[in-house]
């Protein structure tokens, strides 16, 4: 079966699977929450902003992305200063997944967010509350149980994506099983690797239908 | 002049759609107004515009003498802060025709929430003085429960409930009860006559004819965006002189 060594490389690439994931998604939601309040707000420049941001990020390739980020920009600091300035792979995961994240959950949330009746901003309006307060004390909260299955979808998304990190010379999960396997040339550490990823991704699946549940419980 | 609210020479267009012409109302402390008229005549857009939820295109809005809105070709003639205009539009509660209720807070939190948040009471403050409320509306056993839970009559009440806690000086009902099952309708109009007989000034936009012969000072009859007629229910409702007043209650009576 699996060496000593075997097991703790698989281990390392499945840490490194969910440390990527772990580091992306809570800056994703913080960000993609501003984004998405900026889309909606009376801004007419955070709008744009917003619409601009989300454009590129959902239309070009994540691994454009980690690409640009870990390889384009080191060399337009080197054009630009002179300098070799070297970005740590890790650091440009970090980067790469949570702007890629920010944008797919500023449209789930924009989306969530329009979702509510605007009778509830309108009662809110009426009884003095100031925008801020409606947002962050009616509407969002309502909006919340909604926005819970796309968060789900973007973490198992996302665990699935890191596997993109072995490009940057990263050992993922997935790498690991491909060295393994091409170095033993046994075929079974592909099975290993699926039943990982299930195990991660149905534990997060679980996580949220059983907090989608216990959220809207006033319906 | 001591005018509760009041609206000068009031246009306001949707786009293309012209939907109050030249609207001229004031009332004052204690007087309930109701306002009849046709579906589309106005009157929803007309309590709107009071408390901001729609801006004037033409015209002038007073709240207690106050000037709020002043505008000229969807263009303000009169800069007045936010702060100001949010201080003088919690003078005004509304109850909305759909209730909205916010579902994710029990009818005790629905009735607490803005005294917490704009006028800064504490939580226990504010929750005597829901309780206070919710007894008042009829609904002291039902503080616990989420809108979902309530009947449409209830919701409403819980609504009212929610308006007064502001201590707003002047109510408006945009259509309280037409979104009601009609053997509900008739909870909601005691609380309203309640209110009434208590001296709150009321401004209640309505099909129940029958609330205003009974409780208003002044009916109001709205058509294709001008105030028609006015005058009390007895004239207004019984002894209508516009053709299009007397063909409107023709209908309805």
């Amino acid at each position: 079966m699996l060496s000593e060594a075997q097991i703790f490389a698989l281990l390392r690439g499945t840490g490194n699977t969910i440390l990527i994931t772990a580091v992306a998604i809570p800056i994703g939601i913080i960000f993609g929450m501003i984004l998405a309040l900026g889309r909606i707000s009376g801004n007419k420049i955070l709008q744009k902003l917003s619409w601009l941001y989300v454009w590129f990020f959902r239309g070009t390739p994540l691994l454009l992305q980690l690409f640009i980020i870990h390889f384009a920009i080191p060399l337009i600091a080197l054009d630009i200063t002179g300098n070799k300035m070297p970005i740590n792979a890790y650091m440009s995961c970090f980067i790469a997944f949570s702007l890629n994240s920010s944008a797919y959950l500023a449209e789930f949330f924009r989306a969530g967010i329009e979702s509510i009746d605007k009778g509830q901003m309108e009662a809110s309006k009426a009884l003095g509350m100031t925008y801020n307060q409606a947002m962050f004390h009616i509407i969002i909260p309502q909006s919340i149980k909604r926005l819970i299955p796309s968060v789900g979808n973007e973490i198992i998304t996302l665990i699935k994506d890191t596997s993109l990190a072995s490009t940057v010379a990263i050992f993922d999960l997935l790498r690991t099983t491909k060295t393994m396997s091409s170095s033993t040339g046994k075929w079974v550490y592909y099975i290993y690797a699926a039943a990982v990823y299930l195990v991660l991704t149905s534990v997060i699946q679980i996580a949220f239908d059983k907090t989608e549940k216990k959220v809207g419980i006033y319906e | 002049m001591n005018d509760m609210v009041r609206l000068v020479d009031v246009y306001k267009s949707f786009g293309d759609l012209e939907v109050l012409k030249g609207i001229n109302l004031s009332v004052k402390p204690g007087e309930v107004v109701c306002v009849l008229g046709a579906s589309g005549s106005g009157k929803s857009t007309m309590l709107r515009c009071l408390n901001h939820l729609e801006r004037i295109t033409s015209g002038e809005v007073y709240i207690e003498n106050n000037l709020i809105d002043k505008r000229k070709d969807d263009k303000d003639l009169v800069d007045i802060p936010p702060e100001r205009i949010q201080a003088l539009c919690i003078e005004l509660g509304m109850v909305f025709q759909g209730f909205n209720l916010f579902p994710h807070l029990t009818a005790i939190e629905n009735v607490m929430k803005a005294p917490i948040l704009v006028k800064k009471v504490s939580h226990e403050e504010a929750k005597s003085k829901a309780v206070e409320l919710l007894k008042m509306v009829g609904l002291e056993d039902k503080a616990d429960e989420y809108p979902s839970r309530l009947s449409g009559g209830q919701k409403q009440r819980v609504a009212i409930a929610r308006a007064l806690a502001m201590e707003p000086k002047i109510m408006l009902f945009d259509e309280p009860t037409s979104a009601l099952d009609p053997e509900l309708v008739g909870e909601v109009l005691e609380v309203m006559k309640k209110l009434a007989a208590a001296g709150m000034t009321m401004i209640v936009v309505t099909h129940e004819v029958g609330f205003a012969r009974e409780v208003s000072d002044r009916v109001i009859f709205m058509d294709a965006g001008v105030i028609c007629e006015e005058g009390t229910a007895q004239e207004v409702i019984l002894n209508p002189k516009e053709e299009r007043t007397k063909s409107f209650f023709n209908k309805i009576l």
